[in-house]
């Protein structure tokens, strides 16, 4: 039972199906095993679009490690930074994203507050009318100069100031993900609302495509939250593997659409305000002309033009040192931001390369917008993917195990190679990202599985007897398939019957019918229908043969040359001889019933069609057949078959002889059939009485063996076949004869010498062996081990294996298989005088 | 393994009919000879006979892995010779069973000698008096023994060489395909090296010429066709008594090495 579970399971329209249900499921259910190998290869493919190149319309400066050394550490004074912007903006940049924290106030300002608690007590004092007013001008002298200093001191004013004056500085929000609750989350001032994406075409669609939520906003000062100033969100969200591949262009805090910095900065660079930014949620952002794609949660996905240290900036130390040409920056968008870590800059995985800043990662997502290189997952991928998978699947149950495993692996490393193909070509030339793990892993599995299970099955097969009925059916198929539809149902029968049995017994019972062999085709049916009777059409068909053989002459097959035919009411004759029935078939040709009409005498008449002889052989054939009769023919013996009469008519050649209604000893030589040794005796006796008299007439059987003797039920015993297998001695014999295994042969036959009637007591002999012990004294695997063993191993003693025989039998025994002819019974008479002798002083 | 080979088989300058019947299948790698014996032209059957059920087994086989053996399997032997056994013994059980469904055809039988070409082994299975030789170098080596009467008397010590030769008992075959249900089948494997020649032959070639003169032959045409050619006009002129068949295998390149041995799992 479980073996055969086991073998369902292995069936390989079942690893098929499990294999396709596995990947199904997994690319369903994005399971993250897939999600892991699936991020390998889509790594792999970024470096098909790693071309290297910066845009032309991007400038990165960047506060790296050598501006710090020239300059001072970060935090650099507000007006460090203010002169850095200006710097920028004097070089005619169109866009200035300033992207560092500016949520502090400047270092300056622990200054700035003592200052301010002066000039507290200053304004305190002028007030106060104990002040004198000499004190008071003095107070208010000061105050001034305070104010004054206060005025230069106060960097974070001024930094307010340069941005007042311009219109180009995008500045960062950041954010923490998660929905906003509670008191951390607060209402952002208005300068900050007006960089929100208000204009949604789709808001009904808010529910099916929900951005990513956040909270916990951390904006720059109040000072820098100007209407002109823009703002633009710095959440960056890496895969489960840590590596950045997307960039969040929109973020939805307190009810607002906020955009990346990158995003925001674009919308500046292109000239559109953020109220004129269309936003299709799940789809993309339109930027005037400017479509930017994205998935359903508003992500794109970033091309990287190569690992870190592709875009070169500018180092921010010559930037203030002013020693930038002048037109370097003019109409471009300008990234400003750290790349030393102590200046705040994080280094983020890319699939092309570790330590990316994220400077340099926006400076990506910014070239992919404008260049419109970004990387999507077109409408139609889920829909594609699906269906490759599902065609993969049937490929894989149908058609994979039906090709040998050469062609499979052909078949299946092509359809691998396309599909690859096809998508790095999407990938390279379009930016279309289409999973790749699924159908390829289902190919290479498929094919492994199969091909393991195949070489394990052939080895295996060949290895075992495989079951006899496999051997049966297929022997059974072979003899169908060359016409012997007889031994097919033969080996057939020795199937079990399961479904597909059924379907081969039908066709052989269809073939039968069409031979006119309905006998046989009703055998076929009714054995399917042991098992099934509602087998196709079987009832009918069965009823129809049923009902012909009935009506017919008894239903013998009429496809084999026999006289008599069916359904006739006149008898044949054969000679003299009238045709009752047939008998059997032997070796050469159909033995029959006859009746001589004149006596009533019931024959044997033993027929060869001469037809079937070729003109030249048919003399030699026939005077074989003769001689055989003739041998006989002249015997007169109790004890040896009696022939009658022989003959030749129109194209057939027979004689006649008597009925023998008995059997051979071939079934009482086995163990469990022996007769009791007085019979046995008997019986010898008087075949080599029988064998005297036909040396006396010079005939020399040669072929003395159980097979050739027979019993009667009355006790008669007679020797037949005289002849007809004989090894003949002809140097006429053209074709090759072949030797029957020659347990019985004497010496002298198997080494080719003459041979006479002793030859034929030495077989006596063995029989007489045989027929006692139920074991051939002489046994061999093979003619070779025989022959040898014959002519020189002495025979077993009778007695070892069975001790209860009487005495003198083995020295008839002995006396019979001498070897040398000389030492044994000269005389068959002789042989049976020994016996008689001994079975007279036996009680059984 | 590349190989060039030639087959040819005549029905001799004596006989009326050819009873010999062959197979060269170099895309199997299967080589058969086939000599019929029995009544009338019952040998012609049984040798075609057996050699189409060969053939056909071996192509079921090939195509589809874990087809079941008939008899038992002999692990010390390589799976193919195992299969080529199979295909023996299936031949052997269609044959006896077409001897005894029609009167004509009763005892009929035939020897059968076949090789089977893998890589750089060469599997002999054989049953009969037809034969297989190597010829390799100098030396040419029967790598079959006959299942003949005279042979037995001649291994037994009971005659020499020249009396079998000249033996009215010449003839008479101890073992051959189809006459019993079941047949023991003799089976080698051999690995072979480039510039081997192999010849299956049936009796008719060596009864009127010797393995010398034989080798001398093979050695001496380059083409196996004109070989095999020039070997039948030998038997002929030697009297050509019977069918002679004969087919030579020149062995021109053997591929061992990894690479075949992983194409052959991968076309197996």
């Amino acid at each position: 039972m479980a073996a055969n579970v086991f073998k369902v399971l292995l069936a390989d329209w079942m690893i098929g199906g499990i294999l396709t249900l596995y990947f199904l499921v997994g690319y369903v259910g994005d399971w993250s095993n897939l999600r892991l190998m699936e991020n390998a290869t889509y790594d792999l493919r970024s470096f098909l679009r790693a071309h290297g190149q910066q845009s032309e319309q991007i400038e990165m400066v960047a506060v790296d490690q050598e501006s710090l050394n020239k300059v001072g550490r970060w935090p650099w004074p507000r007006a460090t930074q203010a002169r850095l912007i200006e710097n920028l903006r004097a070089g005619g940049a169109k866009v200035i994203v300033f992207d560092f924290s500016m949520s502090e106030p400047d270092r300056s300002s622990q200054g700035l507050e003592e200052m301010r608690a002066l000039r507290q007590r200053y304004t305190a004092q002028i007030a106060s009318p104990q002040t004198d007013a000499r004190q008071r001008e003095f107070y208010i002298r000061e105050l001034q100069s305070l104010n004054e200093s206060e005025a230069r001191l106060d960097q974070d004013a001024k930094f307010a100031t340069m941005l007042n004056r311009s219109a180009e500085v995008i500045l960062p929000l950041s954010f923490e993900l998660g929905r906003p609750e509670g008191a951390e989350s607060a209402e952002p001032s208005a300068a900050i609302a007006a960089s929100s994406f208000s204009l949604i075409d789709n808001p009904r669609d808010m529910a099916s495509y929900p951005p990513l939520k956040v909270r916990k906003m951390t904006a720059p000062l109040p000072a820098f939250q100007l209407p002109q100033v823009g703002f633009g969100h710095t959440t960056v969200v890496p895969d489960s593997d840590n590596i950045v591949r997307r960039d969040v262009v929109l973020v939805e805090y307190l009810d607002r659409f906020y955009p990346s910095l990158a995003l925001r900065a674009l919308s500046t660079y292109l000239d559109v305000a953020p109220d004129d930014v269309h936003v299709a949620l799940g789809k993309g952002v339109k930027i005037g002309d400017l479509w930017v794609p994205t998935d359903r949660y508003m992500r794109t996905r970033t091309s990287f033009s190569g690992p870190a240290g592709t875009f070169k900036p500018f180092s921010a130390h010559h930037v203030l040192g002013g020693k930038i040409p002048s037109n370097t920056f003019r109409g471009k968008l300008v990234l400003v931001g750290p790349m030393a870590a102590t200046a705040g800059a994080v280094p983020y995985e890319t699939p092309t390369g570790p330590a990316t800043t994220g400077l340099e990662v926006t400076a990506n997502v910014i070239q992919n917008m404008l260049t419109q290189s970004s990387l999507t997952v077109p409408r139609w991928a889920p829909a594609v993917e699906l269906s490759v998978i599902l065609l993969i699947g049937v490929f894989v149950v149908l058609a994979l195990p039906r090709l040998g495993t050469k062609w499979s692996g052909i078949v299946a490393g092509t359809i691998l190679a396309s599909y690859l193909g096809f998508v790095v070509i999407m990938y390279a030339s379009k930016g279309y990202v289409l999973t790749v793990v699924h159908p390829s892993l289902m190919l290479i599995l498929a094919y492994t599985f199969l091909a393991a299970k195949r070489a394990l099955l052939a080895e295996r097969g060949a290895s075992s007897d495989s079951g006899a009925s496999e051997t049966n059916r297929m022997l059974g198929l072979t003899f169908q398939g060359q016409g012997m539809l007889e031994l097919a149902f033969d080996k057939f029968k020795a199937c079990p019957i399961d479904d597909s049995m059924k379907e081969l017994l039908y066709n052989l019972g269809q073939d039968f019918e069409r031979k006119r062999m309905p006998s046989k085709a009703l055998s076929a049916y009714q054995h399917i229908g042991t098992k099934d009777k509602h087998y196709k059409d079987i009832e009918q068909r069965m009823k129809r043969l049923s009902a012909a053989e009935s009506a017919g002459a008894g239903g013998k097959s009429a496809g084999s040359g026999s006289l008599l035919a069916e359904g006739s009411d006149v008898k044949p004759t054969l000679g003299r001889y009238e045709i009752v029935k047939e008998l059997g078939r032997g070796a050469m040709g159909i033995v029959y019933l006859g009746k001589d009409p004149k006596i009533h005498r019931s024959v044997a008449i033993k027929t060869m069609r001469l037809d079937e002889v070729e003109a030249d052989e048919i003399q030699d054939v026939k005077s074989r057949f003769f001689r055989e009769a003739e041998s006989a023919g002249k015997l007169s013996h109790p004890n040896i078959v009696t022939i009658y009469d022989a003959g030749e008519e129109q194209d057939l050649a027979y004689f006649a002889m008597e009925v023998l209604d008995g059997v051979d000893l071939k079934d009482l030589c086995k163990k469990r059939n022996l007769l009791p040794v007085k019979r046995t005796l008997e019986i010898v006796a008087k075949v080599a009485e029988a064998l005297d008299y036909a040396h006396s007439q010079s005939v020399v059987h040669r072929d003395i063996k159980p097979a050739n003797i027979m019993v009667m039920p009355d006790g008669a015993v007679k020797v037949t076949d005289f002849g007809i297998a004989r090894v003949t001695t002809s140097a006429k014999t053209q074709t090759g004869i072949v030797l029957g295994t020659p347990s019985y042969m004497s010496p002298e036959q198997l080494s080719g010498a003459k041979v006479d009637g002793r030859s034929d007591l030495f077989s006596l002999g063995i029989v007489l062996f045989e027929m006692l012990t139920g074991e051939r004294p002489f046994q061999g695997e093979s003619v070779a081990t025989l022959m040898y063993v014959i002519a020189n191993q002495p025979h077993p003693s009778p007695f070892d294996l069975r001790p209860d025989l009487p005495k003198p039998v083995g020295a008839v025994i002995d006396r019979a298989l001498q070897k040398d002819a000389t030492k044994r019974y000269q005389r068959g008479l002789e042989m049976a005088q020994d016996i008689r002798a001994l079975m007279q002083g036996l009680t059984v | 393994m590349d190989i060039v080979f030639g087959a040819k088989t005549d029905v001799g300058l004596k006989r009326e009919h050819n009873e010999d019947s062959l197979c060269a299948d170099p895309k199997l790698g299967l080589f058969i000879v086939c000599d019929g014996m029995g009544g009338r032209n019952a040998g012609e059957i049984a040798s075609g006979l057996a050699v189409e059920i060969i053939q056909k087994h071996m192509v079921d086989a090939h195509k589809a892995g874990g087809l079941p053996l008939i008899g038992t399997m002999n692990p010390k032997l390589s799976p193919e010779t195992n299969r080529l056994a199979s295909a023996v013994r299936l031949a052997n059980q269609v044959v006896n069973g077409a001897s005894q469904s029609k009167p004509g055809q009763s005892g009929m039988g035939t020897t059968v000698v076949c090789a089977l070409l893998n890589g750089p082994m060469l599997s002999v299975a054989h049953a009969g008096d037809s034969r297989i030789y190597l010829v390799r170098g100098e030396n040419i080596h029967a790598l079959t023994s006959d299942h003949s009467l005279v042979a037995e008397q001649v291994r037994q010590g009971i005659l020499t060489e020249e009396q079998a030769e000249k033996s009215a008992q010449k003839n008479i075959v101890t073992r051959a395909l189809g006459v019993e249900e079941s047949l023991q089948v003799d089976l080698d494997e051999i690995e072979l090296v480039k510039g081997d020649i192999i010849l299956l032959c049936s009796d008719g070639l060596t009864k009127g010429v010797k393995p010398a003169e034989i080798a001398k032959v093979l050695r001496e045409e380059k083409e196996p066709q004109a070989a095999c050619d020039r070997l039948i006009k030998m038997a002929n002129a030697a009297g050509g008594e019977d069918n002679t068949t004969v087919i030579v295998i020149a062995v021109k390149q053997v591929g061992a090495g990894v690479w075949h041995q992983l194409m052959k799992h991968v076309t197996r």
